[in-house]
């Protein structure tokens, strides 16, 4: 057998003649967090001998010690409700909603009645292999290192650290600059009697080296003395909210394209359901179908149903070994979405269940019978999918559920209000309808209602059209101050919406106007950057000129893409991008705080670098 | 492979306080957390009095007082990891979270140190290795905050249904602090569930506001390196390591 670990950076494999195993079981689950407790929970039920190892003292992760203890999104069933039952029931005996420790009671005695073996404090060192098939682990239980043999092994510890250390082909970040989303750190502080919770995004993190991870932990920690402000303190969530972690190479890779499209996969484990919830805000140098989601279409808030594969959970090539969690073969914008609690509970629960089948039918996860599966999972509430709209959504439901129509046709009346998205995003979906091109070029021209007209513009633009372009050119010369307001949070600029498709239809005029923009000093004199209010419809960060951000970045990433376009001279460009780093101006105009971790100044002085980068190309 | 003096297990007030009167010292902390010794089981909210005598242990009273975390003799336990993160933000020391040391080898002179950290296993190589962590506690004690008006009936329902137990006025008005002891016990998971089946049963018209992650652990002060949970003052606690470091004891 071999004994595979991560050594000084390095995969290490030795050879080892005669392993002794000091536990043997059919279901090693890793990480006692919110999918491994429901996985263990319904495998053990079924008929599997499950041991379960945690590296922290007690069950539950982000949702108990880590501190997310309000739900966001996911569907609303499965096992984990008798468990919001048990606190419910109990609630008079926790201060409002300061009952993390009930939840935690509630799953001890969930794992306890099942019979499933809890080994706490326990870090995995190794993976054993036997011909290419994860067998086991190599453990640390606080005083030795012991081994766990196993038919399946699940890395249930939602950063994939067994994944990697078993040598799967993993990746991080999104395409243009591999960054993640921000990590937060999660506090408790009481006012009124009422338990009130800050999520503070505290910036990017590489959760996988020690010494990043260390160092950012600290600043973090210490950049809290704000929430002391608020209300009398309580303490800060014992567990690090790190949203995005890796990703693995598996036996079939999600991509948020094809959700958006509608394309489903075979075999479906079960189906999440959120927003694409992606954190941070240089939304400039995202993907383009992610921008025409997120900019254009202004359509943040929209929840939909997303199928997750069984194969999606196998990393490529590798036997015997499963991910639980939001680790997952997907792409980043994904990653945002499929990684709501609930969901994670369900994810579980559902995988127990396949994972307790594979092993009574004695084959890999990925051969189960899957209308056996469908048959067990389907009893337990938990598979979901049983609303297949796109709609925009509330989880609190204080915000009306309104379903997207995809018809475009039947959504054109929404271009004369504030709320145009359905419709801009409905007519990208059908941009080849010449016929709808038409229709929108005449009411662009046509009607007499400025709103309706930029709206027009917008339309076209996303189905690349360049009769858009006059109108879209007058919406960004007059520097329009109108945010769309589809969203509860989340709102786009219009301008900046216009900014970003004249880089990607715009001519050579257009490339001295978004110049004008980016490397004129008098920009930043309008009115417009000093007077509109930092406000939870558009941006949550106090701590940036986020108008200026917004419409700065969509310029000159745009700029970027027109000068590669045109055929235009880049190294000029590259050069005057060095001056606006080198005088620093844009920086101190953007980011209030400039300290080195500070989430404003590091997306900024990121995004410069990176232009500057795709200039020297 | 780099050379440390020190190796200290366990990020706490003292070894904070030997690592800055030392050179080249690296600290490993299991938890994600850096002050595991008082805040994360609000292990107390009485502070001892103590004096510093050295400049950092005077930086680390001001940064206390720039939290407003003391009030005569009354310390916000709550607010403590945030304080001292920000001290130590100003320290330049290598500390790694949520890493273990797996394994121990000696080559010559030195220690061959494994540490499983979230990017796998590091090797360090260490003349020296200081166990700060208490392994063997006289007992663990369990720490709830609740909130309500606390009357004496109150009072002695609690204390009454959980043998031993103590109370305590927390920095916040109407916020108290119930001390849960342990003897025996080293299972968290064991006394919460413990604690939830006898706190159902009390009554009680206070509400629990947040039961502390971990216990603290009742330690009797022996020779060697000065553990925090000897003292009832973190200041105290980090300048004994201090002093420990000047001392040149292993």
């Amino acid at each position: 057998m071999i004994l595979r670990s991560l050594v000084d950076g390095n995969r290490l494999d030795t050879l080892v003649d005669n392993v002794n195993f000091d536990l043997t079981c059919d279901l090693l689950c890793v990480g006692a967090g919110c999918s491994g407790v429901y996985l263990s929970d319904s495998a053990k039920r079924l008929g599997a001998d499950v041991i379960l190892i945690e590296n922290e003292k007690t069950v539950g992760g982000m949702h108990t010690v880590g501190g997310v203890r309000g739900y966001y999104y996911g569907y609303e069933n499965g096992a984990f409700m008798e468990d919001d039952q048990f606190v419910s029931e109990n609630s008079q005996l926790a201060v409002d909603s300061a009952n993390q420790w009930l939840k935690q009671v509630a799953m001890i005695k969930r794992l306890e009645s099942a019979g499933v073996k809890t080994l706490f404090e326990h870090s995995p060192t190794g993976v054993w292999l036997e011909d290419d098939r994860i067998v086991g682990l190599q453990v640390f239980d606080g005083n030795k290192l012991i081994n766990v043999r196993a038919k399946i092994t699940v890395d249930a510890t939602s950063d994939g650290h067994i994944i990697i250390m078993a040598g799967a082909k993993t990746r991080m970040g999104r395409p243009a600059d591999n960054k993640t989303v921000p990590f937060s750190v999660i506090s408790n502080y009481l006012w009124n009697d009422i338990r009130c919770g800050v999520n503070q995004d505290a910036g990017e993190v590489n959760q996988y080296d020690v010494k990043d991870f260390s160092k950012k932990l600290l600043l973090a920690h210490k950049d809290t003395k704000d929430t002391f402000k608020k209300g009398d303190f309580l303490y800060l969530a014992t567990i690090t909210g790190v949203r995005e972690g890796v990703s693995f190479e598996g036996e079939h890779t999600m991509k948020y394209t094809d959700l958006l499209v509608g394309n489903t996969p075979e075999n479906v484990l079960f189906w999440a359901y959120s927003d694409l919830d992606r954190h941070g805000n240089d939304r400039a140098i995202d993907d383009e179908l992610f921008q025409n989601w997120w900019v254009i279409s202004n359509l943040a808030t929209v929840a939909m149903s997303i199928p997750v594969p069984i194969k999606s959970l196998i990393p490529k090539g590798l036997k015997g070994l499963v991910s639980a969690g939001r680790c997952l073969s997907c792409d980043s914008y994904l990653q945002s979405a499929v990684r709501m609690i609930r969901d994670m509970f369900r994810m579980g629960e559902c995988l127990g269940i396949a994972c307790a089948l594979a092993i009574n039918q004695g084959v890999d996860i990925d051969k189960i019978d899957y209308e056996k599966y469908l048959s067990l999972v389907k009893d337990t509430g938990a598979f979901g999918g049983e609303n297949k709209d796109f709609a925009f959504n509330s989880p609190s439901k204080k915000v009306p559920y309104v379903p997207i129509d995809l018809n475009p046709r039947n959504n054109l009346h929404l271009l004369d209000t504030t709320t145009p998205g359905a419709c801009i995003w409905t007519c990208f979906l059908n941009k080849e309808d010449k016929v709808l091109v038409e229709i929108l070029a005449d009411k662009m021209n046509a009607t007499k209602s400025l709103l309706e007209k930029y709206n027009c513009a917008i339309a076209l633009g996303i189905m690349e059209q360049k009769i858009a372009l006059p109108v879209l050119r007058e919406i960004v010369n007059n520097r329009d101050c109108f945010y769309f307001t589809d969203c509860r949070r989340s709102n786009q600029f219009r301008s900046a919406v216009a900014i970003c498709l004249l880089g990607r239809l715009g001519e050579i005029q257009d490339a001295t106007l978004l110049e004008s923009i980016v490397f004129n000093d008098t920009e930043f004199e309008r009115e417009m950057y000093h007077t509109l209010e930092n406000n939870y419809l558009y941006y949550k960060l106090p701590d940036r000129n986020f108008v200026y951000f917004d419409v700065f970045t969509h310029a000159l990433a745009g700029l970027v893409k027109l000068y590669k376009k045109l055929n235009l001279n880049l190294s000029e460009l590259n050069e005057k991008i060095k001056k606006v780093i080198k005088d620093g101006k844009v920086v101190d105009r953007i980011a209030y705080i400039k300290e080195p971790h500070q989430p404003t100044f590091v997306e900024i002085t990121d995004f410069l670098t990176l232009m500057l980068k795709q200039t020297e190309e | 492979m780099k050379v440390y003096d020190t190796l200290l297990i366990g990020c706490s007030y003292a070894s904070v306080g030997y690592a800055l009167n030392s050179k080249n010292t690296l600290i490993v902390e299991q938890t994600q957390s850096a002050d595991t010794r008082f805040y994360l089981p609000l292990r107390s909210y009485n502070l001892d009095a103590y004096t510093p005598t050295t400049e950092y242990g005077k930086s680390l009273l001001d940064t206390f007082n720039s939290f407003k975390l003391i009030d005569g003799e009354k310390i916000n336990a709550n607010a403590l990891e945030s304080a001292f993160c920000d001290f130590l933000c100003r320290s330049d020391l290598e500390i790694t979270f949520k890493s273990r040391v797996i394994d121990v080898a000696q080559e010559n002179d030195l220690y061959i140190a494994k540490i499983i950290t979230n990017g796998g296993i590091i090797t360090v190589k260490t003349k020296k290795i200081i166990d700060t962590t208490v392994s063997a506690p006289l007992s663990t004690t369990l720490t709830v905050m609740v909130k309500g008006e606390l009357t004496k009936d109150e009072e002695i329902k609690i204390t009454n249904a959980f043998g031993g137990a103590t109370i305590q006025n927390t920095f916040y008005k109407d916020v108290y602090a119930v001390f849960l002891q342990n003897p025996n016990c080293l299972d968290y998971n064991a006394m919460l569930n413990d604690f939830y089946n006898k706190w159902k049963t009390v009554g009680a018209k206070v509400k629990t506001l947040y039961v502390a992650p971990t216990f603290s652990k009742i330690a009797k002060k022996e020779k060697g390196f000065p553990k925090d949970e000897y003292f009832g003052n973190p200041i105290e606690a980090f300048e004994e390591g201090y002093y420990y470091a000047q001392k040149g004891e292993n």
